[in-house]
């Protein structure tokens, strides 16, 4: 699974209708750095809970403040893993 | 100086389509869209959301936002404080229970902060929860904030939760909607003395107000002038009931004509509440009688559904493309003939448009508009 593909098409499904979503290229990149709010934040880490069928008490734990940090919490947290992009989002379509 | 305030866009969704939902502890009719229900019990899709997306032209957020002009404002009829569908009590498990994961995004201000900014409408980010009177309520906050504090357009966003269980508990235990033994006899109507009452509807409504200054700068054609708006209470103890005499009904006609400088004879043409319940029947045919003596009425809900807070804005909405179409439509299933409270489709009168709005809690709501414009 190609990570900053799947952080970027959920980064986009996560903000709202006026701010269009930039690519990141780094998953270190801050998110202070990335155009991403705190409540952008608390939907990312939600939609990426449920992709990754983490608990949702569980979630509530999750602090990141970079991309990188939410992919290895949910390497420790990890229910199922999905193999490609599409499987992925469908999960939060 | 006082700015005239104009109508200049409206959006709407509502649902003719009707189910029966039988798993509810007072099973119902209602009038939604099902698919909105599809994926909820995953928690990450919500339901008012997703009626909303039905009327959030983006095009015209994209065309607000890099247009500035002004101040303006975005106003979230919402009918509550929070949307409804987050189960407030211990109620059995049915079709419609979810629980949605993202918690902010259930409160309605941070939801109206969410979509306000979309239109680029952040000099004032407001929420209503004058419950069904919420979208004709705001019309006098439209009216204060364009006449007293000099902003130039506002933007109205008007859902809530309307399908929930919280609400069909209620409507289903105030037995304020049809049953379905009642259904067997009994059709949804309003002023009628055979039929009656309503079902539950999903609906949504958009529409921006503009200044006349706002109006000329933009070059948009405007759908109707706002003439006036007013919101009024009335002497009841009973927080869910309405006084037979009218009074909320006509104390919120008289602030309005007062506010619009109409004389009553200038109305033609009612939006009526029109949920069809007796009370409202009474209370509301006691109020417009009383007020005017050449109209014609109609309501909306016998045929989309009681969209709670939603309903007033909607409504009007759908009355300004009838008549466009050029006809005022008949209350459906009226049994006996009636020029005023229409049984009928008739030709649009020359005149203003009176469109009226009841909340519980004792509120009630009237705007005045001019839609020769």
């Amino acid at each position: 699974m190609d990570q900053l593909a799947l952080f970027n098409a959920v980064a986009k499904k996560a903000k709202p209708m006026h701010r269009k979503h930039l690519d990141i290229q780094d998953l270190n990149i801050p998110f202070t750095e990335a155009d991403i709010d705190s409540l952008d934040v608390i939907l990312i880490c939600m939609y990426f809970c449920e992709i990754y069928g983490v608990d949702e008490q569980t979630a509530q734990t999750m602090l990141p403040d970079r991309p990188q940090k939410i992919f290895e919490f949910l390497d420790e947290h990890k229910t199922r893993d999905p193999q490609t992009l599409e499987e992925a989002m469908g999960y939060i379509q | 100086m006082n700015q005239r305030i104009y109508l200049t866009h409206g959006v709407k969704a509502y649902s003719e389509h009707a189910d029966f939902l039988a798993d509810l502890p007072f099973p119902q009719k209602v009038h939604w869209f099902p698919e909105t229900y599809k994926r909820v019990k995953t928690g990450m899709v919500y339901v008012p959301q997703l009626v909303a997306d039905k009327v959030l032209d983006q095009q015209l957020a994209e065309w607000m936002r890099e247009n500035p002009f002004g101040k303006t404002a975005f106003i979230l009829a919402a009918g509550n404080t929070n949307f409804a569908g987050i189960n407030p009590r211990n109620t059995k498990e049915t079709q419609l229970s979810y629980v949605y994961k993202f918690l902010p995004l259930t409160l309605t201000q941070v939801y109206a902060g969410r979509i306000a900014q979309a239109f680029g409408a952040n000099d004032l980010i407001m929420t209503d929860t004058s419950a069904c009177a919420s979208s004709v309520k705001v019309m006098m906050d439209v009216e204060n904030l364009i006449s007293n504090y000099e902003f130039d357009r506002v933007v109205v966003l008007a859902v809530e939760d309307q399908v929930a269980n919280s609400t069909l508990d209620f409507f289903g235990e105030s037995k304020a909607i049809l049953s379905e033994e009642e259904a067997k006899t009994i059709k949804p109507s309003a002023f009628d003395s055979k039929n009656y009452g309503f079902y539950v509807g999903q609906g949504a409504a958009l529409s921006v107000f503009m200044s006349e200054t706002a109006l000329w700068n933009s070059g948009v054609e405007p759908i109707a002038q706002l003439k006036g708006a007013y919101s009024a209470g009335e002497r009841i103890d009973n927080a869910i009931g309405q006084r037979p005499d009218g009074e909320g009904f006509d104390r919120a006609i008289q602030g309005a004509l007062h506010h619009a400088k109409v004389k009553p004879e200038e109305v033609k043409i009612i939006k009526t509440h029109g949920t069809g319940t007796h009370s409202n029947n009474i209370s509301e045919r006691a109020a417009t009688t009383k007020n005017f003596s050449d109209f014609v009425a109609t309501s909306y809900k016998p045929r989309i559904g009681h969209t709670m807070g939603v309903s007033g804005l909607l409504e009007t909405l759908m009355l300004f493309d009838d008549m466009k179409k050029g006809f005022i439509p008949g209350i459906p299933n009226r049994t006996e003939s009636d020029k005023i409270f229409l049984s009928e489709d008739t030709s649009v009168p020359e005149g203003y448009v009176m469109t009226l709005a009841a909340g519980m809690g004792n509120i009630y709501s009237a705007a005045i508009f001019n839609t020769r414009v």
